[in-house]
């Protein structure tokens, strides 16, 4: 799908914060953004089984497809062109969001679905859901946070230098996973491949991203 | 995949889950990933998207003056308020009412808003959509009919539609719907009107 590239001329205007300029982008690429994430949020849901009925899941992507356009107006002094065209950035945003907003709702639906026994091991904090609070920043002083916000440039230029070297093909399919959910099958669907090309693809990738990130930083510590 | 790899492959990605997640710039190849989600259909008409970006677009500029808007969007482009008039051949004059929300858009046609906002480059109505509501809810008062006829005179530094609403006060009830209905005849016509102007444009 080819993206026009009219936001061209109005992102001086955005780096002024106009409000019209910003509306010619709801204009040009709501229905894109929103029909991006939509598909993302549907393929969530199902890979957990689909507790949220669709309409439910229509509602929260309106919600989250606002908070992307607001989010992404208010921090347009950090938006890079050179890395992404602006409605990719968007839906970016968006799907940033979506782990509190959709995910959070499917695992409420979860939740509501089954019976509560008082020794389910989801309901005591553990280890990998204080991590969790810390890296969604509910934990963190204003210190931590610009710890973690400086630790996390330095890891995603590290991420970057990693997927820059990889063949585009695997560097595409992790990031498709990233993007659409860690089940083999919706990646597959969503790269258009057979579940077993794609699963072999993936075993290609991540073993090449661990050597490369080795070879490139010397330890796989930090992944 | 085996087991290795599975949890090789949930630790990068939960990892740069984490890394990207504050950031306004995607991971390298995400637009890869978004044109493949972009181009499945979703089941949601076009009609369903225009109600959905229509709320989402109005909250943008909640509380702000359309005119108050437009000369800002003006501003950023750096023209001047003449350049403007000439192009959109509108009076100078009424463009700085406009601006400072003193033009009676009853006398305006739909057509020549259009016109301004074609010049100024703009493809909607966008942002100025529900400002542009709230100020003809005002100047395109409908009233129920009024028992009797009504006389008034023109009195200095008094705009036509405040004269107009003191003239009527206390003698005819305004007829909320049909203002509404009003406004949003006067706001598609713009709309069409500037479809109309930029599919020209392309032709």
């Amino acid at each position: 799908m080819v993206v026009d590239d009219r936001w061209r001329r109005l992102l001086p205007l955005l780096q002024k914060g106009d409000v019209v300029a910003q509306g010619e982008v709801y204009t040009i690429y709501f229905a894109y953004v929103f029909g991006a994430l939509l598909v993302l949020a549907r393929r969530q849901n199902s890979h957990a089984g689909a507790p949220l009925p669709d309409d439910d899941l229509k509602e929260l992507v309106e919600s989250l497809t606002s908070q992307a356009f607001a989010s992404t107006f208010e921090r347009i002094a950090e938006y890079d062109q050179a890395k992404s065209a602006l409605p990719t950035a968007l839906v970016w945003r968006g799907k940033a969001l979506m782990r509190g907003i959709v995910g959070k709702a499917i695992r409420e639906a979860l939740r509501d679905q089954r019976s509560v026994h008082l020794d389910d091991p989801d309901l005591r904090p553990t280890w990998r859901w204080e991590r969790q609070q810390e890296t969604n920043g509910l934990t963190r002083s204003p210190e931590q946070e610009l710890e973690h916000r400086e630790q996390s440039r330095i890891l995603r230029a590290k991420f970057e230098g990693v997927l820059e070297r990889m063949q585009g093909s695997q560097a595409s399919a992790l990031i498709e996973v990233l993007a659409s959910g860690k089940s083999i099958s919706s990646v597959a669907e969503a790269m258009g491949k057979s579940s077993t090309a794609t699963d072999s693809l993936l075993r290609r990738a991540v073993r090449e991203f661990r050597r490369l990130w080795i070879e490139l930083y010397g330890s796989e510590g930090e992944i | 995949m085996d087991e290795k790899d599975e949890d090789l492959l949930a630790s990068v990605i939960d990892r740069l889950a984490s890394a990207y997640e504050d950031s306004i710039n995607p991971p390298p190849h995400f637009a890869e990933a978004v044109d493949s989600a972009a181009s499945e259909p979703t089941g949601v008409t076009k009609e369903q998207i225009e109600v959905l970006r229509r709320r989402s677009i109005s909250k943008l500029s909640e509380g702000k003056a359309a005119g108050n808007l437009l000369r800002m969007y003006r501003e950023a482009l750096t023209l001047d308020l003449e350049d403007v008039a000439r192009k959109a051949r509108w009076n100078p004059d009424d463009l700085e009412k406009l601006e400072q929300g003193q033009l009676d858009l009853q006398s305006v046609e739909a057509e020549r808003i259009a016109l301004l906002l074609f010049a100024l480059g703009l493809e909607s109505l966008g942002a100025l959509e529900q400002p542009l509501r709230e100020i003809l809810k005002l100047q395109m008062e409908r009233y129920e009919s009024a028992p009797t006829a009504v006389y008034g005179r023109t009195r200095r530094d008094v705009t036509s539609v405040q004269r107009r609403r003191d003239l009527l006060k206390g003698i005819a009830v305004v007829d909320q719907e049909a203002t509404l209905r009003a406004a949003d005849i006067y706001l598609r016509r713009i709309s069409d009107e500037m479809t109309d102007l930029w599919a020209s444009r392309k032709s």
